[in-house]
């Protein structure tokens, strides 16, 4: 059968003569779903773009890059537009970007028929939804994208990519806004339409778990092309085994010694606005030095609170927080947080937000000299020694901020850390070197808590699992024995 | 476990230019507002110590005289050398218009930066005095406080100051409310960071950088609002020379010499000019992650 997508020497040449992607080949058959994976740099969105003609004037597309038999290198826009929506449909990354907020979804799906000039009942949209698996479709979709989840908007994203049964279609990192389990029934609705499916993301697990053909990108170019089997069996391109590599599990950890715990809440509530609105409801929570605490829960049901009454930046409105005298010296508690460029300060060189819990009062003097090569040493821990410790965080990767912000919670000891979200952001091999190093802090008997909405992140990294659910903890989950 | 070893050093980073000044050089525009400031600097500089002929003395015989090389711009209708007069004039409007921003720019930014961060009483007390000054429109603010103090430089200077801080203290004061809940700024203070100290290392910087490159931008409408006052013969007293004054001046005699409108209306728009490439540029450079 002919392929619905056939690239050759497909190059993308930039304004300003970079050539992000080189001379990529590859063909989709039918029905058939080719996952493009790599790092950030290697070119995914870059692809992405030059597949449905997005590329704006200045950026050249040479090659030959045939779509059903037509050949789109130089097509007019036009053409493209006659292009996109029946033959070829889209699905961007972030759904709520890709939807007007003063418009109802069911008008953004039916926008996919409007611009080829064709109609279609809001009856036939909300069955084109449930199919997608939308519960109540037929009532949700006169309401506004704020209303939605992002997993529910992503499938109305994804009904309006089909809409008009397109052979082919294209989903540009279509699952990482999502939560972990969300992502998966976003990609079996994305494979339930029968199109071929060109998906490009960074996310190595979930790519071998509904491509049937995996390309990895790697700085610019298509190094290896495999199925996900023999891709995982026998990797040959490094750039293959540094992704696969964040799918390994975290060397076993070391059996905690038994210590006291740190930190106890007992019924602690925090409620706002006089009581009508409960962040944190009778939560109980215990954290131990040396052993690594999990809260997990969806987003909204009050996790981040929680742990801004553990770091006693808010007072809890009842119950009582009990602190081991440890943990109430300045310092004693250092945080991470979701968003890793932000939590260091921008115009500084990363030394000086490496350095600074050096500098609090009430510790001992140290001399510059003494503060950089402690900065160097923690620096050098999380495995940035080779980085320049003048560079701004904007010079840095998203992955490296944050490695650097475990490297400032860690360099003046506490007694313990938390961590809100602090993987959210980053990509698995990133994720995996985070991981690793809330692990060491811990065995070297630091009380570490992450909150995170991940299952999966927390059952390969934490001790204890507590489950929290809006405002209310549900008692350890996963508790590893002491 | 070679592959993701955490120990295993990162590749370095290129190089990248991180002192201001250098990264405005390299910016195009900012490259040409930085030589065309600099130059106008210069002449202002110079202006307000030598002068080829004395600007504020007569010389009857010369009056309304056209372009030629001993008086390059012409002469006015005392006789007064046109250029000179510019030149005299450039250290009044342009440092007239520095002098303003700087201090609407200290002042919003002080009074602002502490509303954002005090909160309470103050915030209160600063915003709803601030709210007083934005209800009515700028130049008719300093209209007022110029019919209360009479017209002068000085008293201009004022007005122009009393009529603009609102504006600086409101924007300095969403941008450190802002600025507080950066996780940075939590970071520090669960480091047991005393307060002032995460003001002055954190806060203020990126707010002041941020106030400043607003200040940099209207620098262009400040010099032009300077001109219009003196313009309407409410800022510099005659004989001093001031671009605005120069203009009102030299419009009486449009008919008769019409290149003395000239001078001064092509040094207003080229300060214009030059305060807003080199605004636009410190914008582009200086916005986060744009390295």
């Amino acid at each position: 059968m002919d392929p619905v997508l056939a690239c050759q020497n497909l190059s993308v040449t930039f304004h300003s003569g970079a050539t992000p992607v080189r001379d990529i080949s590859f063909t989709v058959a039918p029905g058939e779903c080719l996952a493009l994976v790599g790092g950030s740099g290697a070119g995914k969105s870059t692809i992405a773009k030059a597949l449905v003609g997005l590329h704006r004037n200045g950026t050249k597309v040479s090659g030959s890059l045939r779509l059903g038999g037509r050949q789109m290198v130089g097509a007019d826009r036009a053409t493209w537009r006659q292009v996109r929506g029946r033959q070829i449909g889209f699905v961007a990354q972030n759904p709520w970007a890709s939807c007007d907020p003063l418009r109802a979804v069911g008008d953004h799906v039916a926008e996919a028929w409007r611009c080829h000039d064709l109609t279609m009942s809001w009856r036939g949209i909300a069955a084109r939804l449930d199919k997608l698996g939308v519960s109540d479709a037929g009532r949700r979709i006169a309401q506004h994208p704020h209303t939605w989840s992002g997993g529910m908007l992503q499938r109305a994203s994804i009904a309006a990519a089909g809409a008009l049964v397109p052979p082919l279609l294209i989903a540009d990192e279509p699952t990482s806004a999502l939560d972990a389990d969300r992502a998966e029934a976003v990609m079996t609705a994305l494979r339930s339409l029968g199109s071929a499916v060109v998906l490009i993301s960074h996310d190595i697990g979930l790519v071998l778990r509904h491509a049937d053909r995996v390309g990895v990108l790697h700085d610019g170019g298509l190094v290896e092309e495999s199925t996900p089997e023999a891709l995982q069996s026998a990797p040959a391109h490094p750039a293959t085994r540094h992704l696969l590599a964040a799918l390994a599990p975290l060397p076993p950890r070391r059996a905690p010694a038994p210590a006291a715990p740190v930190l106890r809440m007992a019924g602690v509530s925090a409620l706002y606005d006089k009581g009508r609105l409960p962040a944190v409801v009778d939560a109980d929570l215990e954290v131990v030095a040396g052993r690594i605490v999990g809260v997990q829960g969806p987003s909204g049901c009050g996790k981040s609170t929680l742990l801004r009454l553990a770091m006693g930046i808010e007072t809890p409105t009842g119950g009582t927080v009990w602190r081991d005298d440890a943990l109430k010296r300045p310092g004693a508690i250092l945080p991470v947080f979701q968003d890793p460029v932000g939590s260091l300060v921008p115009h500084w060189p990363v030394w000086r937000s490496v350095a600074e819990p050096l500098t609090a009062p009430g510790r001992p003097r140290a001399s510059a000299a003494q503060r950089r090569e402690r900065v160097a040493a923690a620096l050098a821990r999380v495995g940035l020694g080779g980085i320049d410790p003048e560079a701004r965080p904007s010079e840095l990767s998203v992955g490296q901020c944050q490695r650097v912000a475990l490297a400032r919670a860690t360099i003046a000891a506490p007694a313990m850390i938390v961590a809100d979200e602090p993987t959210s952001a980053l990509d698995s091999p990133s994720t995996w070197r985070v991981s690793k190093l809330l692990r060491d802090a811990a065995e070297n008997g630091t009380a570490v808590l992450v909150v995170s909405h991940d299952s999966g992140f927390l059952a390969r990294l934490a001790d204890d699992v507590v489950g929290m659910e809006a405002g209310r903890t549900r008692g350890p989950i996963r508790a590893a024995p002491r | 476990m070679s592959v993701l070893d955490v120990t295993r050093p990162d590749v370095v980073p290129p190089p990248v230019e991180r002192r201001l000044l250098r990264r405005l050089w390299r910016h195009p525009s900012g490259r040409w507002g930085l030589l065309l400031g600099a130059a106008l600097l210069l002449f202002a500089a110079l202006g307000a110590v030598w002068t080829p002929y004395a600007p504020d003395v007569p010389d009857y015989a010369n009056a309304l005289k056209g372009p030629s090389l001993a008086h390059p711009f012409g002469t006015d209708a005392t006789g007064r050398d046109m250029f000179s007069r510019v030149m005299n004039g450039a250290h009044r409007s342009i440092g007239a218009a520095m002098l303003v921003l700087a201090a609407v720019f200290a002042i919003g930014l002080v009074l602002g930066t502490l509303a954002g961060l005090a909160g309470g009483l103050t915030d209160t007390v600063v915003m709803r005095v601030a709210d007083v000054a934005m209800a009515l429109p700028g130049l008719v603010l300093a209209f007022a406080v110029l019919g209360l103090l009479g017209p002068g430089f000085v008293n201009l200077l004022v007005a122009l100051i009393v009529a603009d801080w609102a504006w600086y203290a409101r924007l300095s004061r969403s941008l450190s409310l802002d600025a507080r809940q950066r996780p940075h700024v939590i970071a520090a203070q669960m480091a047991g960071i005393p307060r002032w100290r995460i003001v002055l290392g954190h806060i203020l910087p990126g707010v002041a950088l941020q106030v400043g490159i607003v200040a940099t931008l209207a620098l262009g409408s400040m010099i032009g609002a300077i001109s219009g006052f003196s313009f309407l013969g409410l800022g510099v007293q005659p004989p001093a020379a001031e671009w605005g004054a120069l203009l009102a001046e030299s419009r009486l005699f449009f008919a008769l010499a019409p290149w003395l409108l000239l001078a001064p209306a092509w040094m207003i728009f080229l300060s214009v000019l030059a305060a807003n490439l080199v605004g636009n540029a410190l914008r582009d450079v200086a916005s986060p992650g744009e390295a």
